[in-house]
């Protein structure tokens, strides 16, 4: 049993190591100059550049990725991440309402049909949906940024599954109790459904934050840009010119980048936690 | 307060169950009829058609004399306790009774009003603020109770409120259900499939049959007076022992070859046919000889249960029909004393074999 758990454990460990180590690197290494870097290679302990360099990603113009300030850009990737997660809450929520409450014909196999979509990823319609929002003058906004994402088939599963999880009698109490559809839904579903839409939302918001692709495709304006399309910016420019490569500021906005979706799963996560254990029963 | 009147309503569903064929009852103002039956017999569709969850098919179900078959449910002034209680788990027990009353623009001093006045008359204004997980089943049961009674609706309906109880909580609720309903004097419908409850219970019975009304009547009427083979072996515990026979010349014989002569008032009535014999098992007694029809039982084992004793055995010995006496108090010796029983004739049943009723 003794050594069996050490090693358990010593794997553990060097798992974590592994994982958290490039982490690690790219924060400490964002805390020295250029020169250091470039001299004597990545750090592995905290240098005295912190509050110059992050400064200067957030706030300079045209810094590192010669584009926005990090600033914008964290900004733009927020309203994406948000958009993206609450937008696909509301619709999968009512979506699944309807599949679930309303007996309408062939709610089952629209239900499916939704269902199916999951099996077509962003990339297969991108070219439809780019030329639909670029025909609505959508282009290089957020509206047009979010909207054709919003629509979710996982979104729709997961609450599906919740809703005919919850008693058929509370329906009834409600219906009993004066409550009309909108009422039930309110009062009693979304409050139930706390849990499940925290879950949701810490899956979506990442999927969102971590978007590349439409953006990319979507944004022409530097000021539209994203957080994950500043680092792809970043590291373009990071070994053209003759400069001095900017690396600790390409490493600062990468641990920016990393850190709203840490947030919110680490506070999203203590209510799901919290949830669960007090929906037991 | 108000009555209920169900006239011959039906009910299929989509799936084409047919699970109500036709029951017609009046449940009068202030009184508890109780809907009893097996699983799956079509209790909970016709207490559910009343509430309004179900469609009606067919007939008519009226409140106060209001035909309410396309009224929905909140506006039939009923309301419905369930058999897993369905309490919002996210409110507290304060909301979950006042919950209704929102709905219906109560004031909210009122609504404290009479969320107290219930909650006090149920003994739960200690857990007011407490959710419904932080509650035992019985204190669950009572709130469930509270939400329909801060309602002052015209008629309680109950859906087996009590089957998620232990034994002993049940006989205690079942008393409180009494009182409270007795006390407030509304108009209740209750569905059960335990016959002890039920008789305890209600003022009428309506015991239901794979969807149909088998009788109607207050316990003891079922008790005394089964109109079917079916009543009979379902009121009463032990249940009513069930000898199938021959009835002819007179009497019975039964499988096994053993024959019973039956009084007059029995024997006239039919001819011969496959017939039924009903005995109660309490109203079997050690032989006396006088004015009885005696019974000759091979008791095979006997059961004490403190205050009466079991009695089983086959009446005229091996390969004779399985029959169960009901001796009071304690029996003394051994199986094999046991085997003279008389039973006063009127306390004999006799039903037809083939339709099941009465003769
Ligand atoms: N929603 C439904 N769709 C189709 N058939 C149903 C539906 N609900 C009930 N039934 C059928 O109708 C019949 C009566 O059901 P019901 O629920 O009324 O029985 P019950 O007497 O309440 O039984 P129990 O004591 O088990 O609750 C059953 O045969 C059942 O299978
Ligand atoms: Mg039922």
């Amino acid at each position: 049993m003794k050594p069996r758990q050490i090693i358990d454990h010593i794997v553990l460990i060097l798992g974590c190591l592994f994982m958290v180590l490039p982490v690690w690197i790219a924060l400490t290494s964002s805390t020295h100059s250029a020169e250091t870097l470039f001299r004597e290679g990545l750090q592995l302990w905290f240098g005295d550049q912190f509050v110059e360099n992050y400064r200067a990603v957030l706030l300079e113009q045209g810094g590192v990725t010669k584009t926005s300030t990090a600033l914008r850009m964290l900004f733009n990737s927020l309203i994406l991440g948000l958009g993206f997660a609450v937008g696909k809450i509301v619709i999968s929520m009512l979506a699944a309402y309807a599949i679930v409450y309303f007996r309408f014909k062939m709610a089952e196999f629209l239900f499916w049909i939704i269902f199916l979509t999951l099996l077509l990823p962003l990339e297969v319609r991108i070219v439809p949906s780019y030329a639909v929002v670029a025909q609505l003058g959508l282009l290089n906004t957020y509206t047009g940024l979010i909207v054709p994402l919003i629509a979710s088939a996982t979104g729709t599963f997961f609450f599906r599954q919740f809703f005919k999880s919850v008693p058929d009698e509370l329906l009834e109490a409600a219906r009993i109790d004066g409550a009309g559809p909108i009422r039930f839904f309110i009062d009693i579903l979304l409050p139930l459904s706390k849990t499940m839409m925290a879950a949701i939302f810490i899956i979506m918001f990442v999927t969102g934050w971590n978007q590349y692709l439409w953006p990319l495709i979507m944004t022409t304006d530097d000021s539209m840009y994203t957080i994950v399309i500043g680092i792809k910016q970043a590291f373009q420019v990071l070994y053209e010119g003759g400069e001095l490569p900017r690396v600790q500021e390409a490493f600062a906005l990468t641990i920016l980048a990393v850190l709203p979706p840490v947030l919110v799963v680490l506070f999203f996560q203590r209510w799901f936690v919290r949830g669960l254990l007090e929906s037991e029963k | 307060m108000a009555d209920i009147a169900i006239r011959d309503v039906e009910k299929r569903y989509a799936n084409g169950a047919h699970a109500v064929k036709g029951v017609s009852v009046d449940v009068a103002d202030g009184e508890l009829l109780v809907l009893l039956g097996p699983s799956g017999c079509g209790k909970s569709t016709l207490l559910r058609m009343v509430a309004g969850l179900e469609t009606i098919t067919d007939g008519e179900v009226a409140i106060d004399g209001a035909r309410v078959n396309d009224v929905s449910p909140a506006d039939r002034d009923i309301a419905m306790v369930f058999q897993n209680y369905a309490l919002y788990p996210h409110m507290s027990v304060f909301d979950n009774l006042a919950y209704g009353l929102r709905n219906r623009g109560v004031t909210k001093a009122d609504i404290k009003h009479r969320v107290d006045e219930a909650a006090a008359i149920l003994g739960i204004e200690d857990y007011l603020d407490r959710r419904p997980n932080q509650l035992s089943g019985g204190q669950r049961q009572r709130v469930a109770m509270g939400r329909a009674i801060v309602r002052e609706p015209k008629a309680f309906l109950f859906d087996e409120p009590l089957s998620n109880l232990d034994a002993k909580l049940r006989v205690h609720m079942r008393i409180e259900i009494k009182r409270l309903q007795r006390r407030l004097g509304v108009t209740s419908l209750y569905v059960t499939h335990d016959q002890v409850e039920a008789m305890t219970l209600g003022d009428r019975l309506i015991v239901l049959n794979a969807g149909k009304a088998e009788q109607i009547g207050t316990p003891m009427e079922l008790y005394e007076n089964p109109q079917t083979l079916f009543v009979a072996g379902f009121i009463g515990t032990p249940a009513m022992n069930l000898l199938p026979g021959k009835l002819e010349n007179g009497g019975v014989t039964f499988e096994g070859g053993a024959n019973l002569q039956l009084p007059d008032m029995l024997s006239g009535k039919a001819a011969s046919k496959d017939v039924v014999l009903g005995i109660r098992p309490e109203h079997l007694h050690a032989a006396t000889g006088q004015a009885e029809v005696g019974f000759t039982v091979t008791t095979d084992l006997i059961e004490h249960l403190g205050a009466d004793t079991l009695l089983h055995g086959r009446l005229g010995g091996n390969g004779g029909p399985a029959l169960t006496a009901r001796l009071p108090g304690k029996v003394f010796g051994s199986e094999s004393d046991r085997n003279g029983f008389g039973i006063v004739p009127d306390k004999l049943f006799l039903f037809d074999a083939g339709t099941g009723h009465r003769i």
